[in-house]
């Protein structure tokens, strides 16, 4: 109980100095400057900057997260109509959704664009017009920690950039230190229903899960798939996570399934139910996501 | 011998057919992602059998159990039923539209039930409880109106004229995709979820979805086999049935409804699920021949069988994933389509 408590105080600290970083993180670095940063992103183009960009546009959520992490929201000039954090992000013109038109970003006149593999269409054409645009779709924590590094570098905040993975990885350290090394928690994570979609290896949420001390039990499979109803009543996963989405509810949908009811998960209402904008934007919250999780696969008072 | 040519055929194909479709379904029950031995399935089929039953100690995983009975069977008579309705339709579709290029899908049931059911997962309708049931029902009456509409326009010229209502089929068929096309375009991270449904799935979702399919099947094998010597004639053209004193219009408004309903219940249930009601029917007859006398209830089996078979394959080729069955009847059917063909026709030139 105590150590919980610990944790928590712990956690609070943690998160406080995340937010001082993140609001001090400009004034301490100054914002202009003559330099040249040549950085290659995860859509392997090489991309050069020679002054530190001060109108960027995001066409992902997740990279947006990021820009706000490294203090650099005042430097954003343009995002989509998904994001939602932090709640500043609201005052900030909407470029479009996901599939945001090259004319709506060009109108904020950016002198940088970054965005996801889900805007390839847009970054092509936006790369026609020699705006500088960085792709990056961190899959996993050290991608994380990889992307908002590449992004500090970018827009010359690498101080910043630096303290706000050592928070994180710290972090991360205090939540998973105590974790067993074996028998681990047999966990399904569902990110579809109605077919039935899973998770493999090689994806955030796989290595997210098993950070948090959970094993996929989809984890011999790569990537999102349409897995198999039967798989998962024989692999009997002790937890479930799950997202809403869609109006749906997916502990009443997971009950009714046919043979899910032998499910230990489901026997022990051990289904998770997550806030889809945690487990679909790897960012600086995806610590929060591993606090749940280990929250989730090992309640305080089991060991 | 005893009884007309067409009877005696009959008698030969059915339970020749009815045999290999329950060698299917029984394949379909033992072959799955999770490996079971099959003494071990064949045993947990027993153990419901009245005094067998009680003779059998359990020796397996319980979870066994609860894969053969609650995952497997409900799924494979969903295939049977989902396939055996689309063969039928598509059989009666080929003969009531005179077009060998004709299926269940012709008229536009199936774009006029993906825009509906697209639009139900755009905006978002719960899919617990009462919802579940409104994506099913949606798409059931988008595929319906579709094709009345379809024959409204065919119609109104006055008499149902074949041609018209192939061509209003493929217009109307083709807003109704355009329609598709732009709930795809707004549904954000919805697209999965539609595409699914287009590839078509057989995931059971209660017993519900499978009365509603032995209903609609039951009724339109009586409609069709009712008119199944009209549809003979109907393939000789209109004017020679009318002269054989076929009340062809009668005919075709009776067909088209029947095939209509069938095809809007084996949508609701399992999505568009492509090539089933193309292929079967033409395998079939070249098989069996073109009297749709043996021909409908002989597609009927056959379609069923094929699904079940086609849904085995997509559940086990890559386990534990599963492809979606859409993509495996087309990838089964074509080859072995051509495969009939070519035999079939080999002979018949040398």
């Amino acid at each position: 109980m105590l150590k919980r408590f610990k944790q928590v105080l712990a956690g609070g600290a943690i998160l406080a100095a995340v937010l001082l970083l993140a609001g001090c993180g400009p004034k301490s670095e100054p914002a202009t400057g003559k330099r040249q940063v040549t950085i290659t992103d995860d859509s392997k183009a090489t991309v050069t900057l020679t002054a530190k960009p001060q109108r960027i546009v995001s066409l992902s959520p997740s990279l947006t997260e990021i820009l706000f992490a490294l203090g650099l929201g005042d430097r954003v000039v343009g995002v989509t109509s998904w994001d939602d954090f932090p709640p500043e992000v609201k005052q900030k013109p909407v470029v479009g959704d996901l599939k945001a038109g090259s004319e709506a970003v060009l109108a904020q006149n950016p002198d940088l664009v970054v965005a996801s593999g889900l805007n390839m269409a847009t970054v092509d054409t936006l790369r026609q017009t020699k705006v500088p645009v960085l792709v990056f779709d961190p899959q996993s924590m050290e991608a994380i920690f990889h992307t908002i590094e590449k992004i500090a570098e970018a827009t010359g905040v690498e101080k910043t950039g630096q303290d706000l993975i050592e928070v994180m990885q710290r972090k991360l350290k205090e939540l998973t230190g105590s974790l067993p090394a074996t028998d681990r928690i047999p966990v399904f994570i569902e990110v579809g229903w109605d077919p039935l979609f899973t998770t493999g290896s090689g994806t955030f949420l796989h290595d997210i899960t098993t950070i948090a001390g959970g094993l996929n039990i989809a984890g011999d499979v790569t990537g999102w798939v349409q897995y198999s109803s039967e798989d998962v009543i024989a692999k009997n996963p002790a937890v479930i996570i799950t997202t809403t989405g869609h109006g749906a509810d997916p502990v009443t949908s997971i009950k009714k399934r046919p043979g899910w009811d032998r499910i230990k998960a489901v026997q022990d209402g051990r289904v998770v139910v997550l806030d889809p904008n945690l487990v679909y934007r790897p960012g600086p919250r995806s610590v929060q996501l591993v606090e749940e999780l280990v929250r989730s696969f090992y309640p305080a008072g089991s060991k | 011998m005893n009884g007309p040519n067409w009877l005696v055929k009959l008698r030969l194909i059915l339970p020749a057919s009815l045999f290999c479709l329950a060698v299917a379904l029984i394949a379909g029950i033992a072959l799955g992602s999770v490996k079971l031995a099959p003494v071990t399935v064949g045993k947990i089929l027993l153990t419901k059998l009245p005094l067998v039953g009680d003779q059998l100690v359990p020796h397996w995983p319980h979870h066994m159990e609860t894969i053969i009975w609650q995952v497997r069977l409900p799924r494979v008579i969903l295939a049977t039923l989902v396939g055996a309705t689309l063969a039928v339709a598509g059989t009666a579709f080929q003969g009531l539209l005179q077009n060998p290029l004709a299926d269940p899908y012709t008229l536009g049931v199936s774009s006029g039930a993906a825009a509906a059911a697209a639009f139900t997962i755009v905006f978002g309708v719960s899919r617990t409880g009462a919802g579940l049931l409104v994506l099913p029902v949606a798409a059931f009456l988008g595929g319906l109106g579709t094709v009345i509409l379809v024959y409204r326009i065919a119609i109104s010229t006055g008499r149902l004229v074949i041609h018209t209502l192939i061509l209003a089929g493929i217009i109307v068929g083709s807003f109704m995709s355009a329609l598709l096309m732009f709930f795809i375009a707004l549904a954000g991270d919805g697209v999965h979820q539609i595409l699914a449904w287009l590839m078509g799935s057989l995931a059971f979702r209660g017993w519900g979805q499978v009365w509603m399919l032995v209903l609609l099947l039951a009724l339109g094998l009586a409609i069709i086999l009712t008119l199944s010597r009209d549809l003979n004639l109907l393939v000789f053209g209109e004017e020679s049935a009318q002269q054989l004193g076929s009340n062809t219009e009668h005919t075709k408004k009776l067909l088209l409804l029947a095939a209509t309903l069938m095809t809007g219940g084996a949508v609701a249930a399992a999505g568009t699920i492509g090539f089933v009601g193309l292929v079967v029917p033409h395998v079939m007859r070249l098989l069996v021949g073109p009297d749709h006398r043996v021909l409908v209830p002989a597609s009927a089996i056959a379609g069923g069988l094929f699904l079940v078979l086609a849904d085995t394959a997509a559940r086990t080729v890559l386990a534990p994933v599963e492809l979606p069955v859409g993509v495996v009847t087309a990838t089964l059917g074509a080859p072995f389509f051509l495969f009939i063909l070519i035999s079939k026709r080999h002979p018949a030139r040398s």
